[in-house]
């Protein structure tokens, strides 16, 4: 097969990114890679001068860069929830849906990481955990989790992708490309034999990704709670933080899935049917994060515990009640009736609701983080009014911007859309779902009748 | 499937180093997390502190690292058995 | 092994601040610029905080000065990633200011907050001549670490070597931080609370006694008389 082959065959338009690049790709990469400039130039200028060109200040010296670490963090959920779970529970929808969800873990599990280095005085001491690092932190805890869930999750997207990645190296043009999809393949042919192990060693890291996925963002939520400070010392915070990441990464995917059907024309992939049954997914997640939320703030009011109580107003009704309810009316009131209503859960509906939750959530963990620091328990002068700096902003620009950058650059080297998933789908989807059904109750799954 | 000969075009030699270097790569990176988390246990011994939290978390850590250093030798040693024995050359092959 | 605490008279405490002046001198905190001070990084090991209660013209305050309370417990510790902040065997809360990464999880974690970090390279920032008043015992901080008061145990080192050098063992006295040789209303006590014939022993059994927060567990070293029981 030559490189001009492909646009032949059935599944063109998952390819033609790859082969063909048009100056819409170049414009995109110019913009995200200036934005991407400007987060590192800030950086530069915070590295020298030092965090004080940040805008936080003592007693709220964790802010943007934690906030951001656990926001990424949390999104990454987003992979192990649609590709793990769903390829364990065998839901033949989630075919053209688990790569796009698998690259966004893996970015932005390391672009958080990398939030969490921004985030130290001293990074030139990094190794400094290597050597003398304690393992009753929670920081470490962090660490070692960030670590296995990025390690895991990469080869949980590289393992499934090994046949599309064949597929490009047999229509590539000689070539370095084609070399590196030759590297990348490892031998790929689609012999019986090597589709055994590709299939048990998916099934085995599917089953590995979602404990270790709980247990990155339980421990991320370990920092706060095992702290002793009043609305941080909850049970509540790792499950709280779980579903929250589920919340915000089902939201970041359907915002994800919707550009790129749109950038990369994957009407015929798709299709409004996975926006609606995501959609329903993060249905259940409002309500499970309003329960969640909702159980929060009772305990602590009906507590009237008063160091609890002077955080909890300043969320209510004091100087960051706007953030709080901001947060309620982005994460709840806006997407819930979204959601709801079978009329408005169309494409586009979703992904209104997704915009609104990811700005939500990302409310949600300014309002966990700063009123808690803000409102020490002995009084302070400076009852910390943090306000982020131009530094902070450019960095989280950058951060994001390079995810983008990252994810586009990605979709230039593979597909987007799992090729060899979706052609499997495609021969062997009726059968197992025929055999599925006979399975449920007696005189199911009877192929129909040929008339002849 | 969509090759239906399991044909396949030869491949210079160096494609084949280039997989086994990052196999051995991301084998080297595993143990080093590993070595690190034993470290890391032998600081907690030595200075009397928090021995328990450090072999709690290696008893979780420790195992993952090294299973997906073990599923990563499967996947490539598996998928290198399992190729076809012959390659078809590139060129002439009269049926 | 003795176990260094303080005891803190607040009925005789004027609030002069004095303790919160011989910190600085002694322990080479840092100047900042009212810039910084509006950007609320002011930097003080012993700070004396207020507590105000009633409105017009039945008011009450009360002036508690505060250093690190030295935690027998301490939550600073217990979160370090990187053993920059310890528990001497003598029940001093001690920094390692280069072993520190700045990460500032001891800050989020202490109930006291009495821990600070240095946003800028502060002591690089203070103008040169001043550096001749150092205190040459104590290192000058740089940027993108964290500090906070020791109960001055660079004095305790150089007690230990004065009576080694003497042959014989501490004697009670030998070891004062700043701020309790420098209060002149004599409101505040030093000694060894594992000592139980110790004045600051002595004085912690006092019915006025008591420590603040106690009831989260920290077990703080610092122990305040007073009439009235603040912060537990």
């Amino acid at each position: 097969m030559t490189e001009s082959d492909w646009r032949k065959e059935e599944d063109a338009i998952l390819f033609q990114p790859i082969f063909s690049t048009g100056w819409r790709f170049y414009a995109t990469v110019t913009v995200l890679g200036a934005l991407v400039l400007w987060g590192v130039i800030s950086y530069i200028v915070q590295y020298r001068e030092g965090l004080g060109v940040t805008g936080m200040g003592f007693p709220v010296s964790w802010s943007f860069y934690i906030i951001n670490f656990v926001f990424f963090i949390g999104i990454s959920h987003a992979g192990t929830l649609i590709s793990a779970i769903l390829r364990l529970s065998q839901a033949e929808w989630r075919r053209p849906v688990t790569r796009i969800a698998e690259v966004i873990t893996v970015l932005v599990l390391g672009i958080g990481g990398m939030n969490i280095l921004i985030d130290l005085g001293r990074p030139d001491r990094i190794m400094n955990l290597f050597y003398y690092g304690r393992y009753q932190s929670p920081l470490l805890w962090d660490a070692t989790s960030v670590t296995a869930y990025l390690t895991a999750s990469s080869v949980y997207l590289f393992v499934p992708m090994i046949p599309d990645i064949a597929m490009l190296r047999d229509r590539c043009a000689p070539g370095w490309r084609k070399f590196f999809y030759q590297t990348m393949a490892l031998g790929w042919e689609g012999t019986p034999a090597q589709h055994r192990v590709l299939n048990r060693a998916i099934a085995i890291l599917a089953v590995l990704v979602v404990p270790i996925a709980v247990s990155v963002h339980t421990v991320v939520a370990f920092v706060f709670s095992m702290t002793l400070q009043p609305m941080w010392h909850s049970t509540i915070f790792g499950p709280y933080f779980v579903v929250g990441a589920i919340f915000s990464g089902t939201a970041t995917l359907l915002v994800a899935m919707a550009i790129l059907r749109k950038v990369f024309h994957l009407e015929d992939y798709l299709q409004p049917i996975h926006f609606n049954y995501l959609g329903l997914l993060m249905l259940v997640m409002v309500l499970l994060w309003t329960y969640f939320t909702f159980a929060e703030y009772l305990t602590t009011y009906y507590g009237n515990e008063p160091n609890e109580m002077r955080v909890f107003f300043s969320k209510f009704t004091g100087k960051y009640a706007l953030f709080f309810w901001g947060m309620v009316v982005c994460n709840l009131v806006i997407p819930f009736p979204i959601l709801a209503i079978n009329r408005l859960r169309t494409i586009g509906g979703t992904v209104i609701a997704s915009v609104f939750i990811i700005i939500g959530m990302w409310l949600e963990r300014f309002i966990i983080i700063v009123p808690t620091l803000a409102n020490p328990r002995l009084p302070e002068y400076a009852q910390g009014s943090y306000f982020p700096s131009i530094v902070e902003i450019g960095i989280m620009v950058g951060c994001t911007a390079l995810f983008c950058l990252l994810y586009v650059l990605f979709s230039k080297l593979f597909p987007i859309v799992s090729v060899a998933e979706i052609r499997e789908g495609r021969e062997h989807t009726e059968e197992i779902v025929h055999k599925r059904l006979s399975r449920y109750a007696p005189g199911l799954g009877k192929l129909p009748q040929v008339n002849p | 499937m969509e090759n239906p000969g399991y044909a396949r075009e030869p491949e210079s030699p160096w494609v084949f180093r280039a997989q086994l270097a990052t196999l051995i790569g991301f084998s080297c990176f595993a143990a080093l997390v590993i070595t690190w988390i034993g470290r890391l246990i032998y600081i907690s011994w030595v200075l009397a502190d928090v021995f328990s939290a450090s072999i709690g978390i290696a008893l979780v850590a420790v195992p993952i690292f090294l299973g997906l250093a073990i599923i990563f030798n499967y996947v490539f040693w598996g998928l290198h058995r399992g190729r076809q024995q012959v390659q078809l050359p590139s060129a002439d092959d009269a049926p | 092994m003795p176990r260094w605490g303080m005891v803190i008279d607040l009925d005789k405490c004027t609030a002069c601040q004095a303790c919160v002046v011989a910190c600085q001198v002694e322990n080479n905190v840092p100047f900042i610029e009212e810039k910084e001070y509006r950007r609320s990084r002011a930097i003080s090991w012993m700070k004396v905080i207020s507590e105000t209660e009633g409105s017009f013209p039945n008011v009450r305050t009360q002036f508690i000065p505060r250093p690190c309370m030295q935690c027998d417990n301490p939550p600073c510790v217990r979160v370090c990633p990187v053993h920059a902040t310890y528990l001497s065997p003598e029940g001093i809360v001690g920094q390692i200011y280069p072993r520190c990464i700045g990460c500032r999880f001891c800050i989020a974690a202490c109930p006291y907050t009495v821990k600070y970090f240095n946003w800028y390279a502060y002591s690089a920032r203070v103008p040169k001549e001043m550096h001749r008043a150092d205190d040459p015992d104590v290192s000058v901080r740089p940027k993108g670490v964290v500090e906070k008061c020791t109960f001055c145990d660079h004095r305790l080192q150089k007690a230990k070597d004065k009576a080694a050098v003497e042959k014989r063992t501490l004697h009670p006295g030998d070891y004062v931080p700043a701020c309790v040789e420098s209060c002149p209303s004599k409101a505040m006590a030093f000694g060894d609370m594992a000592d139980p014939e110790s004045i600051v022993s002595q004085l912690a059994r006092s019915p006025r006694a008591f420590r603040l927060m106690e009831a989260l567990g920290t077990k703080p070293k610092v122990v305040y008389l007073s009439e009235r029981k603040l912060y537990d």
